[in-house]
């Protein structure tokens, strides 16, 4: 049994709330939040008279809590009643105006109370019936229960809508208005299928191909799932990332987080969307589109001496050639009835992010190779329109992987 | 005997190539004035040997008409050879890249001949 008295361990108990919360506000705030809270409960528990809060600012002269000997002798059920609603009365003060915020503020509050209590006195108040971990463990699941109501009621309407508008602010950089909302319809429309709810984002085609698509969220997707949700919206992000340049790729989530604001970003990061998640994924997604862009390019610069349909063909037949050399190229597919449509008739599988870069830069500079040697005696044109077709931040990147243009372009020159 | 096929819009110069390699009793020459023709008569199931291919052409060009052949599992092993008047470095270039051979027009009969028999024998 404890030599300590209820009186001595609700004064600590007491002075330790006045650190806690002064800590935070100020020692003044503190003593009139817990003279008030005193003060709304007297009339209930009438031996809370017993405990005095002053209005000085507390010292080791002058004690600003004094409690009297005489609570000792309170019926400790009703004392228990009391000091446990007086922790509420406090929580509530603190925290704001919504239960969640209520539970919150609370959980901090008893956690850092119990630490300061430490152990002596935290036993001295279970025997009084003030068990604060139980407390606590009360609250965490109380607080689990108000997150999931108030998500549930936040508007994911106006949140997504200003994610939308931040990531075509974001594409629109490099890019037209029309183009931007070309990118994320196309990246919303691929995911339909399998997350249905993306119906309730609707788009709407330009009556003219000079406006750009109308992204419209619905009230509808209020009523979805949050995590379900949140994986579908990260995937939209990481599908118009990836159709980034390699430089602003590096910068993308960034740029949408300064255009969405800090009180847009909380209540993302509260329906689940990780967007830290998103920039990683897109980091680790680098080997697919170099080789998208390597693709894109290869088709274009061919393409425009000859036809789209064609030049897939011969991107093809070149990687396939190669493929036993270059395992890294088994991660290709190609559809053949696809060849018209350029790009889109090739599949990079996911796994080609695991290979080496520099097993991709082998594998890229062998591709540039096989076409350039085609050309008849020591013509470089084929380098050459590469080189003015490509943008300067893709010719670094693949220079970082070992395919060097001009290197290329100087051993075609000797040989 | 070994069938060629002839792609080109220019039917006198058709005329001319189909007379003259008929004429060595070692070839049948089939033609087709169009992409679209070419491709017509290949899913009719007459395949040949070897396809000489003009690139510029109204309609489906050659390059697209190539893509077709190569697209298609029947067709994708049939040598094709551009038979064309493109001379720039480019046309050549991604043509030898993707095709058995590159004649430029005007060209030599016995050159065609020459080049064909490497092919096809």
């Amino acid at each position: 049994m404890s030599t300590i008295q209820s009186s001595e361990t609700i004064k600590y108990l007491m002075r330790t709330l006045i650190h806690v919360i002064g800590r935070r506000t100020s020692e003044n705030f503190a003593l009139e939040t817990l003279s008030d809270a005193i003060n709304e409960l007297e009339p209930k528990y009438n031996f809370l008279k017993l405990i005095k809060v002053g209005s000085v600012v507390y010292s080791a002269e002058l004690d600003a809590i004094d409690v009297k000997m005489d609570i000792n002798y309170v019926d400790t059920e009703q004392l228990s009643k009391a000091l446990d609603e007086f922790l509420d009365v406090i929580a509530k003060s603190l925290g704001g105006s919504s239960d969640f915020d209520f539970q919150e503020a609370e959980h901090f509050l008893l956690t850092e109370v119990q630490d300061e209590l430490g152990e002596r006195h935290n036993l001295i108040l279970q025997q009084i019936g003030i068990n604060l971990d139980i407390k606590q463990n009360q609250f965490i699941i109380e607080m689990q229960e108000a997150y999931k109501i108030k998500i549930k009621r936040m508007r994911k309407t106006d949140v997504l809508d200003h994610l939308i508008k931040a990531i075509i602010l974001t594409l629109k950089r490099k890019r037209s208005e029309l183009d931007a909302s070309k990118i994320l319809a196309r990246s919303i429309n691929k995911y339909q299928k399998e997350y249905d709810f993306l119906k309730y984002i609707k788009i709407q085609a330009p009556p003219t191909n000079k406006e750009p698509y109308k992204i419209i969220v619905t009230s509808e997707i209020d009523n979805i799932w949050s995590a379900k949700m949140a994986k579908a919206i990260q995937l939209i992000l990481e599908e118009s990332g990836k159709t980034s340049d390699l430089k602003t790729l590096e910068t993308f989530i960034e740029d949408i987080k300064s255009q969405l604001g800090r009180s847009d970003i909380q209540k993302i990061e509260k329906i689940g969307i990780n967007l830290n998640q998103v920039h990683n994924t897109l980091q680790r997604q680098k080997n697919e589109i170099i080789f998208s862009k390597t693709l894109e390019l290869l088709i274009k610069v061919i393409s425009d001496k000859t036809s789209v349909s064609f030049a897939v063909t011969i991107v093809d037949s070149i990687i396939e050639k190669l493929k036993e050399r270059h395992t890294v190229l088994e991660h290709i597919k190609v559809e053949k009835s696809k060849y018209e449509e350029g790009l889109k008739a090739f599949e990079i599988t996911e796994e080609i992010n695991s290979e080496s870069s520099h097993d991709l830069g082998r594998a890229i500079k062998n591709i540039m190779k096989d076409i350039q040697n085609h050309f008849a005696d020591k013509s470089n044109s084929f380098i050459e329109d590469f080189k003015k077709t490509a943008p300067s931040d893709y010719i670094s990147e693949i220079e970082k992987i070992g395919v060097n243009l001009h290197i290329l372009e100087l051993r075609k020159s000797l040989f | 005997m070994k069938k060629i096929m002839m792609v080109d819009d220019n039917i006198d110069l058709t005329y001319v190539v189909k007379k003259r390699l008929e004429k060595t009793k070692s070839y049948k020459v089939i033609s087709a004035n169009s992409g679209k023709e070419c491709i017509e008569i290949l899913k009719k199931g007459k395949i040949p040997d070897v396809i000489l291919l003009d690139i510029m052409m109204p309609e489906i060009s050659g390059w697209d008409t190539f893509a077709k052949l190569k697209a298609n599992d029947k067709w994708n092993k049939i040598p094709v050879v551009f038979l064309t008047a493109k001379t720039d470095s480019f046309s050549k270039g991604y043509g030898a890249v993707s095709a058995n051979d590159y004649i430029e027009k005007p060209f030599e009969f016995s050159d065609l001949k020459k080049r064909i028999e490497k092919i096809i024998g």
